[in-house]
């Protein structure tokens, strides 16, 4: 085992992990229990993390390259009193179903819009690529980060 | 294979010096996407080179400087004049996996989700490689001649990859086959073409994927050379030519389906390059 550093959630914290741990073993085990065991792959994106801004599936990451990383999980993002605008999106346009994809699929939508608060429909599409959902269709998430978009395009209209 | 212990140097002599030590115990690690895909129980220590000053696209006179440890995100949202690689970016694999692949991780190793070595074949890329022996500079032509991995032999590390801007009497046409948008290519096709008064003056034309490993199409090319960008006269003349060419069906097409996909993608890249010669 070997000492890693890393920030989780805005938070500086010190993991011990084995060579061959992946991301999502060190971090489910360590109570971040929000990211979700899919595919195993790299395909599924229930497992997605967000590493320095871009998102990752943790299920192939190995544990020891999150090393002096900045790391988010969806334990980062809003609490049940407080949600993200993009749970709350999501909730309101009855986008959950299942809900084991919902949180990879947050923080997809969460990176892609820290980088283009107003994307267009392709970019939404590619940002959101690689989370699958089999519940929904994804017609109803579509609907839910297409409000949030508006929501910025407004923000961003009134600033103007 | 099975990761039994992690380095992280900071500098390139810091690599050669694990690599020297561990020798074939040692496996480079950027990306590390494709480790998935690696089976067996080999122990292997894992010499994590992500702090390495090898990141970021540089701007030249006619052509662009590409960090081997680029990601694929980077290279599909950078944007300047001449630069084609995005919408190869674009179409590798999910978002997820854009942003953990690096450049220089898909074009160390062949693989079958190597979308870049086909691509950089047709624009003629350069490979710079340094090793405790020196830089080497490979034309993509000699880099892909065999497996890459046979040229580094654990002993040399990809620093940098030479993009030729592909403007003004040139263009340049690209499209990857797959069943969905996340799959490995069933068949990818690249071509750069540049042309003088309606003339062909310079094709590089690269398959892989049913096709076989990353190569040029060379008797297709020396036959368009000189000819005019008219897509019925290339049809006509590659016809008979693309007959030639041995195909593999993937992903449950059969061969002849995949030979008829390559007729018709060759032509419709070959369009799609000339249509952007200006």
């Amino acid at each position: 085992m070997k000492t890693i550093t890393f920030s989780i959630n805005g938070e500086q914290k010190q993991f011990s992990v084995a060579p061959d741990e992946m991301l999502i073993d060190l971090l489910r085990k360590n109570g971040y229990k929000g990211i979700k065991w899919g595919c195993g792959e790299g395909s599924c994106g229930a497992c997605t993390v967000i590493i320095n801004g871009n998102t990752a599936y943790s299920c192939i990451t190995y544990a020891f390259l999150a090393d002096g990383k900045d790391v988010w999980s969806i334990e980062g993002l809003g609490t049940r009193k407080f949600p993200h605008p993009i749970q709350e999106a999501l909730v309101s346009e009855g986008a959950v179903q299942c809900g084991y994809c919902i949180p990879g699929i947050v923080l997809s939508a969460k990176a892609m819009l820290d980088k283009v608060s107003v994307p267009d429909d392709d970019t939404i599409k590619e940002y959101m690529d690689g989370n699958l959902c089999r519940c929904t269709g994804y017609e109803k998430i579509y609907t839910a980060l297409q409000k949030v978009v508006a929501k910025n395009a407004e923000e961003v209209s009134n600033e103007c | 294979m099975k990761i039994v212990d992690f380095v992280k140097p900071e500098t390139i002599d810091e690599v050669f010096s694990h690599l020297n030590q561990l020798g074939p115990n040692a496996v480079i690690i950027a990306g590390g996407t494709s480790f998935q895909f690696v089976t067996g129980e080999t122990e292997k220590t894992a010499i994590d080179i992500t702090s390495l000053d090898l990141k970021g696209i540089k701007v030249n006179a006619d052509s662009f400087c590409v960090g081997a440890l680029t990601k694929i995100s980077e290279i599909q949202s950078f944007s300047n004049d001449g630069w084609v690689l995005s919408k190869v970016a674009k179409r590798l694999s999910t978002q997820q996996i854009r942003n953990m692949s690096t450049l220089g991780g898909n074009i160390a190793q062949v693989f079958p989700w190597s979308d870049f070595p086909t691509v950089l074949l047709a624009i003629n890329a350069k490979i710079n490689t340094v090793s405790s022996e020196g830089i080497k500079t490979y034309d993509a032509v000699d880099f892909f001649k065999q497996q890459p991995s046979q040229i580094l032999n654990n002993k040399a590390l990809i620093t940098k990859i030479c993009i030729p801007k592909v403007s003004g009497s040139s263009g340049f046409g690209y499209h990857k086959e797959v069943r969905t948008s996340g799959a490995f290519s069933t068949l990818t096709v690249a071509a750069c073409v540049s042309c003088k008064n309606n003339k062909i003056t310079d094709i590089k034309l690269a398959t892989s994927a049913a096709i076989g490993f990353p190569t040029r199409l060379t008797a297709i090319e020396n036959a368009l050379k000189g000819q005019n960008a008219d897509i019925s006269l290339i049809t006509e003349i590659i016809t008979p030519l693309v007959h030639d060419i041995r195909c593999k069906g993937k992903e449950g097409a059969s061969d002849e389906y995949a030979a008829h996909l390559a007729k018709t993608i060759i032509i419709d890249v070959l369009n799609e390059a000339i249509s952007e010669v200006k």
